[in-house]
């Protein structure tokens, strides 16, 4: 029984992957608006190396349990298959998971269950940024665009007062392609 | 005229409860002595110490005095200089404060080169508490630990402190009363971790099985296994093995000392100077 | 981010403090808010945090952070510096309060105001690092061997990672004792809006610790009132006296004298005993017309909550009740509920280490129980199911 107001977005991956990082600037970005933002992250006590997972809740009204509800998430984002395999029973069926199809390998029975959509995220980082710590910001747009939980622009304010100047062009970049790419397969599906 | 030692001390605590013959007081008075030359004003002065024989040496002298858990004395001083940079702070501890319980404390102390005087009263034994095996009991001498004679092998106290860092590492026995207090008035002159090895007599529980039971007996004893680094200094390796030297061993002006250190920290973070850098650093590994 | 820790927020329409970060940066700013200028620690998961943004904060206002060979060092560092009069804060998780535990003895001992925060993870031994727990409240109560009284307060929402941590501080000068302030792991690193109060009201309820002015000859730092704290000017100010963890005189010097002693533990006991309405907190949540109470602490209460709401809107009547301060406990508060509520759940992240104290404190053993021990916290989807199981 979901609060109707709230988005619950996942994003899983090993620690050290940069992606993680974008659930803070969700967080924050909601918090801009007036809002209430949560993002808790849980690691393994290898940190470096084992499956990570970020959740991440928006909400006009107070949120007290940090954590998504398992069987509550409306958007998941993965970009490596340990942690998606670990994680992805927490996502209601029918809501759409976003995998980086290089290393994510989803069963023929998890694309009944749920909207399954490949992004190759971290290849658009390293090859079309060219800076592969940008990929928390590919992440981000795409999110975004699948949930619209956030409008663009306070999102990318909130990413830019986030990250150092020299940084802020390639991830505009980045941002513009995550909402590229997610735009073309919302448009592929829809066809 | 005889030196009168009541201003520095506690005087409803005397007699103190050292045993008869026990050179902790020899460490005391030549430590009340060296303070009084240097004319600290006590307010001015904290001593730290631990658990132990020498541990009774905070609550005789009239100084800000702290009484703490054993081992810990270094980690307690360090607190009480870091706040307050501008004063006197003095650890008098014991070889089994100082080297086996708290020994992490004193090697990271010596590292961090910190304003502190340490001064080990070194008895080599476990005293207050009759007769265990310290990290300082040399091996093949009879402990309440290890009956049959100790295998245990000894720190070189000087040489570990020397090596993590310390810049001022003497080493004086209670036999030269006046050559301790001169050491004590230079380890407290110097800026740095200053360390002094005191080295002194436990007739009672070190000498009483190991054939010096009487004081005059254990003094002689500490007499016959130091001598002065001149002297060591020319002596052939195997000699040098079984003999301590004495006097200041080393001494380095040039290291920055921690709570200068820390400043810097303070200026950067308050704009006053850039981020700290290597460059800031002689030794840059 | 997080790491922009020091702002100081945004104010809002209430006037009310409004910044976005992770309780272990809570609680580093309201250390140096309350006017904390030490801090000794060791790093430990998940507690870390807080000395690394303390390590930025401190120095900022010519304060010191240092990082320390070892847990023991962490907190014999603070209470060096607590001694000499400054105010002094460590930080570390369930591994670190059983090495400092000793230490923490003697801070009850020698009455050395000193605020430890213990940010909880799964335990025994190494137990789940990364993990969350409430594994350490029995601890929090007799860390350290023989009789004291010990204060500890638990947070459950990402503000009161500051606010009570402020009241840690104000508590430690208060009763001149060590006071430990529980987070745990999803507190820790949650990251949030958290509603402040602003650094004058914070400043404003700061009470400096007692300190004598007589003649330095008629000083008795432990000659107080048989239920009063003792009395600890700053070192290097003319009140030249004596700190040790034996059972000591009025003027802190060892002692074996029978009354003395007796007196010196009674009067550690009462000076706590005496005063709980200065310590207590609790917070109630639709109690009023409840016919279920729930009971719960720390970051267990944001799962309570979320399955309150959730019970209600299926009606059925629950309400929470929530002890901020968990030692000494809210026992007649506690006793109270005991008798008007005849369901009663308890739920703890651990295996029911505060259960046992609801019962002494209810007079009764039929209290339902939710436990969870693996790292995981409980879901409000745990909490209705258990309830819609049990009553």
């Amino acid at each position: 029984m979901a609060n109707k107001t709230r988005d619950v977005l996942r994003f899983t991956g090993v620690g050290g992957q940069g992606v993680l990082l974008a659930g803070e600037i969700f967080a924050s970005a909601k918090i801009a608006l007036g809002g209430f933002g949560v993002k808790t992250a849980t690691y393994t006590s290898q940190v470096r190396g084992g499956p990570t997972v970020v959740d991440i809740q928006l909400d006009t009204e107070e949120i007290w349990y940090p954590h998504a509800v398992e069987g509550e998430v409306d958007f998941m984002l993965s970009v490596a298959d340990m942690s998606y395999q670990l994680f992805k029973t927490g996502v209601r069926e029918g809501a759409t998971i976003v995998i980086e199809p290089n290393l994510v390998h989803p069963t023929e029975e998890d694309r009944k269950k749920w909207n399954i959509v490949e992004i190759p995220i971290i290849t658009i980082a390293k090859e079309e940024v060219k800076l592969v710590l940008t990929q928390s910001v590919v992440a981000l747009a795409i999110a975004n665009t699948y949930q619209n939980a956030i409008d663009d622009e306070t999102l990318k304010a909130t990413m830019l007062s986030a990250v150092p100047e020299r940084f802020h062009k390639p991830n505009l970049l980045a941002y513009d392609l995550g909402k590229k790419y997610a735009e073309e397969a919302i448009a592929k599906a829809n066809a | 005229m005889a030196f009168n030692y009541d201003g520095y001390l506690r005087m409803e605590k005397m007699p103190t409860l050292w045993c008869w013959g026990c050179g902790d007081g020899i460490v005391l008075k030549a430590f009340v002595r060296a303070v009084d030359s240097l004319g600290y004003a006590k307010d001015d002065v904290c001593v730290v110490s631990g658990i132990g024989c020498s541990g009774r040496f905070s609550s005789y002298v009239d100084f800000n005095t702290v009484h703490t858990t054993h081992g810990r004395t270094i980690a307690f001083a360090t607190g009480v200089k870091l706040a307050n940079p501008t004063k006197k702070v003095v650890v008098v501890t014991g070889d089994g404060d100082a080297f086996a319980i708290g020994g992490n404390h004193t090697i990271h102390g010596a590292r961090r080169n910190i304003d502190i005087t340490m001064i080990v009263i070194q008895n080599f034994i476990y005293g207050l508490t009759n007769s265990q095996t310290s990290p300082t009991t040399p091996q093949g001498m009879w402990t309440v630990t290890q009956k049959i004679g100790n295998i245990d092998p000894t720190f070189d106290a000087c040489k570990l402190v020397e090596a993590s860092g310390a810049t001022f590492v003497a080493r004086e026995a209670v036999t030269k009363p006046k050559k301790l207090e001169k050491i004590f008035k230079q380890a407290l002159e110097h800026k740095g971790f200053s360390y002094v090895d005191a080295l002194t007599n436990c007739h009672i529980n070190l000498g009483r099985k190991n054939k010096m039971v009487a004081a005059m007996d254990t003094l002689d004893w500490i007499d016959s296994i130091t001598t002065t680094k001149k002297k060591w200094d020319t002596l052939p390796k195997e000699e040098q093995m079984n003999l301590l030297p004495t006097g200041v061993l080393h001494e380095d002006t040039t290291k920055r000392e921690y709570c200068d250190a820390y400043q810097m920290v303070i200026d950067a973070h308050q704009g006053r100077r850039s981020k700290i850098t290597q460059d800031d650093f002689e030794k840059k590994i | 981010m997080a790491s922009d820790a020091n702002s100081q927020g945004k104010i809002n329409a209430d006037g009310k403090r409004e910044v976005v970060m992770v309780g272990n940066h809570l609680a580093a700013l309201a250390a140096v808010d309350s006017g904390c200028m030490f801090f000794g620690g060791y790093p430990i998961t998940p507690s870390t945090e807080v000395m690394e943004a303390i390590s930025d904060f401190l120095p900022r206002v010519g304060g010191t952070c240092i990082q320390m060979e070892d847990e023991i060092a962490g907190i014999a560092v603070a209470m060096g510096a607590s001694m000499s009069g400054v105010k002094s804060m460590t930080a570390t998780s369930g591994p670190g309060i059983s090495l400092k535990a000793e230490n923490l003895g003697l801070c009850q001992m020698a009455e050395v105001p000193l605020v430890v925060v213990d940010v909880m993870r799964g335990g025994p031994s190494t137990g789940l690092p990364t993990r969350v727990s409430q594994g350490d409240i029995s601890q929090s109560k007799t860390p350290s061997h023989g009789d004291y009284k010990s204060i500890a307060l638990c947070a459950g929402t990402l503000a009161e990672c500051y606010t009570e941590t402020v009241r840690a501080f104000n508590l430690a000068d208060r009763f001149m004792q060590p006071v430990i302030v529980l987070l745990d792991a999803t507190l820790g690193l949650m990251h949030a809006k958290a509603v402040l109060p602003t650094v004058e009201e914070v400043e404003a309820g700061i009470v400096p610790r007692k300190t004598f002015d007589g003649a330095p000859e008629d000083y008795r730092p432990y000659g107080v009132g048989e239920d009063e704290a003792a009395v600890l000017n700053p070192m290097f100010q003319g009140y030249r006296y004596h700190f040790t963890g034996l059972h000591h005189d009025a003027k802190g010097f060892p002692t074996e004298e029978i009354e003395t002693c007796r007196k010196l533990i009674k009067r550690l006991f009462d000076k706590v005993d005496n005063h709980l309405d200065e310590i207590e907190l609790n917070e109630e949540y639709m109690l009023d017309d409840a016919d279920i109470l729930l009971i719960g602490y720390g970051s267990a209460a944001l799962g309570i909550k979320e399955a309150v709401n959730r019970l209600r809107a299926e009606g059925i009547k629950v309400g929470m009740f929530r002890p901020i301060t968990i030692w000494p406990s809210p026992e007649k508060r506690m006793y109270d509920l005991g008798q008007k509520f005849d369901k009663v759940l308890s739920i703890e992240l651990n295996m029911g280490q505060y259960l046992e104290e609801i019962q002494r404190c209810m007079g009764r053993l039929d209290i339902e129980k939710l436990v969870k021990v693996n790292g995981r916290p409980f879901s409000p989807k745990d909490i209705t199911d258990k309830v819609k199981e049990v009553f």
